[in-house]
């Protein structure tokens, strides 16, 4: 957490949170006593936009009984986050003011972890579900990161793991790598001094390697 | 694996909340080892590290060290499996 995104917590006079460990949570409640989480928007089984949705009409309700609002997100609240933008926008278009600090996303944390500067080879980012369905033209001889893998193919919210097109993916993408293109499966780690989730497999094994929570990293091909 | 015991879960979850304290967190980078030493040494007291805890802590994977905090009463606001971007 930045130490502005810090302020504008203990700042705020509501503080709506969504983040993936307890760690973060006592975090947050001890900046901000009276802060609550918004997981209650999410359904089993619902779907997802559904449920953000419904974070977007809370953080906004709020905003409109006329206190200052801070919604805090995981990661990075501009990046893989769709309630952030939508309600930022949905506060200006009401005429409130309204705008986002950054933070620290998965794919900065990859960066670090694996020792990759994108300047390198260049990289191409996109949410796996929509690289499945729009099949963009890729670059393999640059980096590919793959958002979301964990969950490709669903657009439901559920705890469980739920990944039911992994197998096409790694059929699209044997169209571009070898099968035996060694990829990377990450997980950034939540809590200071663990170390991250790294595997790396051949892009055939990929199904093996891939938990919910995981980004893939594919390395670029020699030139 | 074990089923997540939530007293392991406590003293991870004390041991990481604890390092959110910037003074703390320089120790840790100061000397790892040492740092994680100094709260097993510390077991006696409220917030000390029991055996699984310090060794979770020097050798466990995110997803076993996960597992145990999860296990902690109160977790629940936290669950590790929240996207929050569509599929478009």
């Amino acid at each position: 957490m930045t130490d502005e995104a810090r302020a504008a917590i203990a700042s705020a006079h509501v503080v709506l949170y969504l983040v993936p460990d307890p760690i973060s949570v006592h975090a947050l409640e001890t900046l901000s006593p009276s802060a609550r989480s918004l997981e209650h928007c999410y359904v089993e089984g619902g779907h997802r936009r559904e449920a953000y949705a419904r974070m977007v009409d809370e953080i906004l309700a709020s905003v409109r009984a006329g206190h200052r609002v801070c919604a805090a997100f995981y990661g990075h609240p501009g990046v893989f986050v769709l309630p952030s933008h939508e309600a930022i926008a949905q506060a200006r278009r009401e005429g409130f003011e309204a705008s986002m600090l950054p933070g620290i996303s998965a794919e900065d944390c990859l960066f670090a972890d694996l020792g990759i500067d994108p300047a390198t080879a260049g990289c191409q980012s996109y949410e796996a579900t929509r690289f499945l369905e729009q099949r963009p033209r890729i670059e393999p001889r640059a980096a590919l990161v793959l958002w979301q893998v964990g969950v490709v193919g669903s657009a439901c919210h559920s705890t469980a793991p739920c990944a039911p097109k992994l197998r096409q993916l790694v059929d699209v993408l044997r169209g571009h790598y070898p099968g035996t293109h060694e990829v990377v499966v990450y997980e950034a780690s939540k809590y200071a001094a663990v170390a991250p989730l790294i595997r790396s497999v051949p892009l055939v094994r990929l199904a093996d390697a891939v938990t919910p929570a995981s980004t893939l990293y594919v390395p670029p091909l020699a030139s | 694996m074990d089923a997540p015991d939530p007293k392991i879960g406590q003293e991870l979850r004390d041991f990481f909340l604890d390092l959110l304290d910037g003074k703390n967190l320089v120790a840790y980078h100061e000397g790892r080892d040492k740092y994680i030493s100094g709260r097993r040494q510390q077991v006696i007291g409220d917030k000390g590290l029991g055996d699984e805890a310090e060794r979770l802590l020097r050798e466990g994977t995110l997803q076993e060290i996960e597992e145990q905090v999860m296990a902690v009463e109160g977790s629940h606001k936290a669950v590790p499996l929240f996207i929050i971007s569509p599929p478009y």
